[in-house]
């Protein structure tokens, strides 16, 4: 019987958590910012020399930072690039919550449908607004400067999705007008069957293209073939060699 | 009286093929003609073979390109895509994008074609040009060869043209980017550059004629200046006999080599085979423009890394390393493309065609007729220009992938480029001059760095013999 | 050592030298003619096995794998049979300069001025010649009409695009843009409503940072800092489809041009010759972006009379 109502009484508490869960959480994110990113980010994210403001970048933003490892950054110079997440999940959680606490952005968006979304508009909107960056298979691009564009191989759609909404780095944002959560989740449905789909045409070597293909075609092709034709024509003998 | 004849095991075959001749030969008179060329002396060196390998990928290519062709439909209009690649379900594409797809994932051994063709068509162009470089290195361009020199050089650009329309046709969203900067660098011509785009495209880009055009260039056009070409590049090399390497044996005079029949025809008949057999491999192993991740072709999208085929590179890399140089001179804008799009690549085949006389006139400086190959260190000169202008065409290659490369290597794009601009000018000069004091080193410093110790037969004013047949020089 | 036909030769060599030259042929020969046949065998298996595989549904790796042993194996086979089994041989043949004889030149030239008197008949028929001649010439410049018909004059084509004041802005799904819908760091392309997706109107409408955006170098109006661009390129005329948010520069993925958009797409690096043409734009009664007219100069790459007026032509 006690651990019946005990197990209801958990639930419940849960079900009833709420904004009681979210404050606790954004106390906690309070003290870790504190600790770890005000240095950079100055008090109360207000942004200082070594960090821009964090008012309004909103749930999705933080998140997408911390789960991707670009942050924190050992040092402001240091570059911002993928890494394992640097912070456990409560963590992350609670920073995120303080975050947003500090100002309206956008929030984190919801990836759930993924299953029933529609691959062919994904498809035509990865193309109209990723492609030109990302490149066609998400391989990652050289965009000016020292950028590139990340390779999408490893993300999780979670942050697909993120990234998409705010725009980190150099990368544009696609705000709710542009591209709505049925548009985003569409392409990070696509990215994932990219992913996940065989090439019929068999070893796709990087997918970069046609520079690729024209290594392939000098070295791997043309290579046998020229140890054919070694094999098959006569080679200068001792006799044939001439000095002149 | 015939004598019982033990080499036949079977009779049958003997008599018929025997009979088959007689009938031609009734016809044709093909006895003594054949008796000669079966025994041809045929000069068997392995680099003597690179011809072959394009020409051998040249059949790969129209056989299977007459099968994509009866699939292909060169049409722009539009149609909703009903095929088995999900993320393209109900898109609407190109009658021609559809063809495509349908040849890819519909037709049994359709993406296999459709690869092996594309395959063959860059190893059309790498035997092209590594034949190129072996006539060229060993002097095999002069006299009497300066026609097929000419020859040879025109259907390098054919097989440009072949290759860049033939990727044009499937209208995806990264050949559709290239056909609009060939477009624009029609347009950049002074005078008659929006007149000739708009003839070629049948009004402005992209127009609903382009795919069709294309089309018949690609299939019709185009092979027939290939085929043609190439016979007469081979009838001409029946005719003047294959240069030869020098040696106690091999003369200017005469030609040491295999027999046509049987050696030299199973040595081409065994490379045939080999070519269809690696392009094959690499058509079913190597996944070659996947178009259907690219999608189809619009105006308003483009994607990087944006490449051509590998053959176009080193027009590419000209127009990412040209400055922004674009002037207006009384009224008449000069367009920042058309220096790196029209005159440099025209300044350069133009020198490419004419490098017979250049070199007679300036290095080597004798007009004999010459059926012996030179060694690159013979003619240091030559060597070192050529190792030059090959060093300057591989970092103009090198220039047009410098996306790719900029990405590869973590180095900053703007870096990239302006590094290339700078090895463009030094690294040709270095290694042209670094292999001008090899060649010259090997061959001995006391020979003339222009070969003129070769002067072949008929000397300085070419003089015709007085007597037909003559053997001796 | 080698014969004069490249076969081994027994000059010089004593009998048991010469047999073993004899022995060592044989044995290659039989070898090249053993592996020759293994290979023919796994041609024909090959061959079966892509027939099989082709009437089970093919596959495209398999395929291409199969035919390559097919082939190459008889292709192995008949390269071992002529370099092992037949082995190298050698023919001589003179070569004959390549010029005809002077003899023969002289009577070439005979027949051929014979023939030529006869035409033109002993110097006679020259007017006759003249006219045929000019007759000729006209005849090869009436070859360019089919050239000259394949497509029309550009005219003012390239002068003008599909922008006209008042035009809304819609984006490629045909949907009116709101001021208020663009955000800082957004870029999206837009149409004129009344030719959505046409090729020659594209352009990029783009939310400023309001700090960084330099009004002053601007050429055409925007609506409160949100500026558009015409979206081909100057240079060879690709999509500028980068947007470099966090520098305010649209990059072109085909030969890397850099514009600033703060400061009127000018070029910041790379081979473009001059600036991304802009559309003057506002916002309407109800919020809309509009155009109040076309690009302010022609858009896409440079071509040699861009700089000719053609205000009302």
């Amino acid at each position: 019987m006690l651990p019946l109502v005990l197990a209801l009484a958990g639930s419940a508490q849960l079900l009833l958590a709420g904004p009681v869960t979210a404050q606790a959480d954004a106390s906690r994110g309070a003290t870790i910012f504190g600790t770890n990113c005000a240095l950079c980010h100055g008090e109360g994210g207000r942004g200082g020399p070594d960090g821009p403001s964090l008012i309004g970048v909103g749930a999705a933003s933080v998140d997408f930072m911390l789960r991707t490892g670009r942050m924190p950054l050992e040092s402001p110079d240091a570059p911002m690039e993928r890494r394992a997440q640097q912070v456990n999940d409560a963590d992350r959680d609670a920073l995120v919550a303080y975050i947003a606490s500090l100002g309206d952005g956008p929030e984190i968006p919801d990836v759930s449908g993924l299953a029933g979304a529609d691959l062919a508009h994904g498809l035509e909107l990865f193309t109209s607004n990723c492609a030109a960056c990302h490149g066609p298979t998400a391989a990652g691009v050289a965009v000016g400067q020292q950028d590139v564009s990340s390779t999408l191989d490893v993300a999780e759609p979670i942050e697909i999705a993120e990234a998409i909404r705010t725009g980190p780095g150099v990368m544009p944002l696609f705000g709710g007008e542009v591209l709505s959560d049925d548009d985003i989740e569409a392409i990070t449905a696509w990215v994932l069957d990219l992913r996940d789909r065989e090439a019929p045409g068999g070893l796709s070597i990087g997918r970069s293209g046609p520079v690729t293909e024209g290594f392939v075609a000098w070295i791997v092709a043309f290579g046998l073939l020229t140890i054919v034709m070694y094999l098959l024509g006569d080679k200068a003998t001792d006799e044939e060699s001439d000095d002149g | 009286m015939s004598t019982p004849d033990t080499t036949r095991t079977r009779p049958d075959d003997g008599a018929r093929m025997e009979a088959l001749a007689r009938w031609l030969d009734d016809r044709l008179r093909l006895a003594e003609g054949s008796r000669v060329y079966l025994r041809k002396a045929f000069p068997a060196h392995w680099s003597f073979l690179f011809g072959e390998v394009a020409l051998f990928s040249l059949v790969v290519l129209l056989f299977t390109g007459t099968f994509l062709a009866l699939f292909y439909v060169p049409d722009t209009r539009l149609v909703a895509y009903d095929g088995p690649y999900a993320p393209l379900q109900g898109r609407e594409i190109s009658a021609a994008f559809d063809s495509v797809m349908r040849l890819s994932f519909e037709v049994r051994a359709g993406l296999l074609m459709r690869q092996i063709h594309h395959w063959a068509a860059l190893v059309f162009v790498v035997a092209i040009v590594v034949h190129m470089l072996r006539v060229f290195f060993t002097g095999s361009f002069r006299r009497p060869r300066e026609l097929n020199w000419v020859i040879g050089v025109a259907l390098l650009l054919l097989a440009f043209g072949a290759g860049f329309t033939g990727y044009s046709l499937p209208d995806d969203l990264l050949s559709g980017t290239g056909l609009r900067i060939g477009y624009s660098a029609l347009l950049s011509a002074p005078f008659v550059g929006p007149l000739m785009g708009f003839i070629a495209l049948g009004g402005e880009f992209p127009g609903t004629d382009v795919l069709g055009r294309l089309h018949i260039m690609h299939v019709m056009l185009i092979p027939a200046g290939l085929v043609g070409l190439v016979g007469l590049h081979l009838a001409i090399l029946v005719r003047q006999k294959h240069t030869q390497k020098p040696s106690p044996k091999a003369t200017n005079d005469n030609v040491v080599g295999e027999p046509l029949f049987p050696n030299q025809a199973m040595v081409s008949l065994s490379l045939f085979l080999f070519t269809i057999a690696v392009l094959s491999l690499v058509g079913g192993l190597f996944e070659i423009n996947p178009v259907w991740l690219y999608g189809p072709y619009e105006p308003f999208q483009v994607f990087a890394p944006a490449q051509p085929d590998w053959y176009m590179g080193w027009l590419e890399g000209l127009l990412r390393l040209w400055p922004a140089w674009e002037f207006t001179i009384l009224g008449v804008t000069i367009p920042s493309v058309f220096i790196p799009a029209v005159l440099v690549p025209g300044g350069i085949f133009t020198t490419v065609f004419a490098w017979p006389w250049i070199d007679r006139r300036w290095i080597t400086k004798d007009d004999g007729e010459h059926h012996l190959s030179q060694r690159p260190r013979d003619v240091p000169v030559r060597t070192g220009i050529g190792v030059g202008g090959v060093t300057l065409l591989l970092v103009i290659f090198v220039a047009g992938a410098n996306d790719v490369i900029a990405s590869d290597l973590a180095i900053g794009l703007q870096a990239t480029t302006n590094v290339l601009r700078v090895l463009v000018f030094v690294l040709p000069v270095m290694f042209g001059w670094m292999a001008y004091r090899l060649a010259r080193w090997l061959k001995g410093d006391n020979t003339s760095p222009s070969g003129a110790d070769d002067p072949g037969i008929g000397g300085a004013a070419a003089q015709a013999p007085t007597e037909a047949g003559s053997s001796s020089s | 050592m080698a014969d004069e036909r490249g076969r081994p030769s027994s000059a010089g060599m004593s009998i048991s030298g010469q047999q073993a030259e004899w022995q060592a042929r044989a044995e290659r020969a039989g070898r090249g003619a053993r592996w020759a046949a293994i290979s023919l065998l796994a041609a024909i298996g090959s061959g079966i096995g892509l027939l099989i595989l082709y009437v089970q549904g093919g596959q495209t790796q398999l395929e291409g794998i199969l035919i390559f042993m097919a082939f190459g194996s008889v292709a192995l086979a008949l390269g071992l049979w002529v370099r092992l089994v037949i082995g190298p041989d050698e023919v001589i043949e003179p070569r004959h300069r390549m010029a005809s004889t002077e003899q023969q030149r002289g009577a070439f030239s005979a027949v051929y001025e014979d023939a030529v008197d006869e035409v033109v008949d002993g110097g006679r028929r020259r007017v006759l010649l003249r006219l045929l001649g000019a007759a000729a010439a006209t005849l090869g410049l009436a070859v360019a009409f089919p050239l000259r018909s394949l497509g029309p004059g550009p005219a003012a084509e390239l002068f003008r695009t599909a922008w006209r004041p008042g035009s809304r802005l819609v984006d490629q799904d045909g949907n009116p843009i709101r001021l208020a819908d663009v955000a800082i760091d957004q870029a999206v392309t837009v149409f004129p409503e009344d030719a959505p997706r046409s090729a020659d109107s594209q352009a990029f409408l783009i939310g400023t940072r309001p700090d960084a955006i330099v009004l002053d170098e601007l050429k055409e109006p925007t609506a409160q800092g949100t500026v558009c661009y015409s979206k081909i390129c100057t240079h060879a005329g690709c999509p500028v489809g980068l947007y470099r948010a966090q520098a305010g520069e649209l990059l072109c993925p085909c030969h890397q041009s850099t514009f600033d958009v703060n400061r009127g797409a000018a070029v910041k690096s790379g081979p473009a010759g001059r600036p991304l043409p802009q559309l003057p734009i506002t916002v309407d009664d109800e919020g809309f972006l509009v155009a109040l007219g076309d690009f302010n100069e022609p858009v896409g790459p440079s071509f040699w009379n861009m700089t000719r007026d053609v205000a009302d032509e």
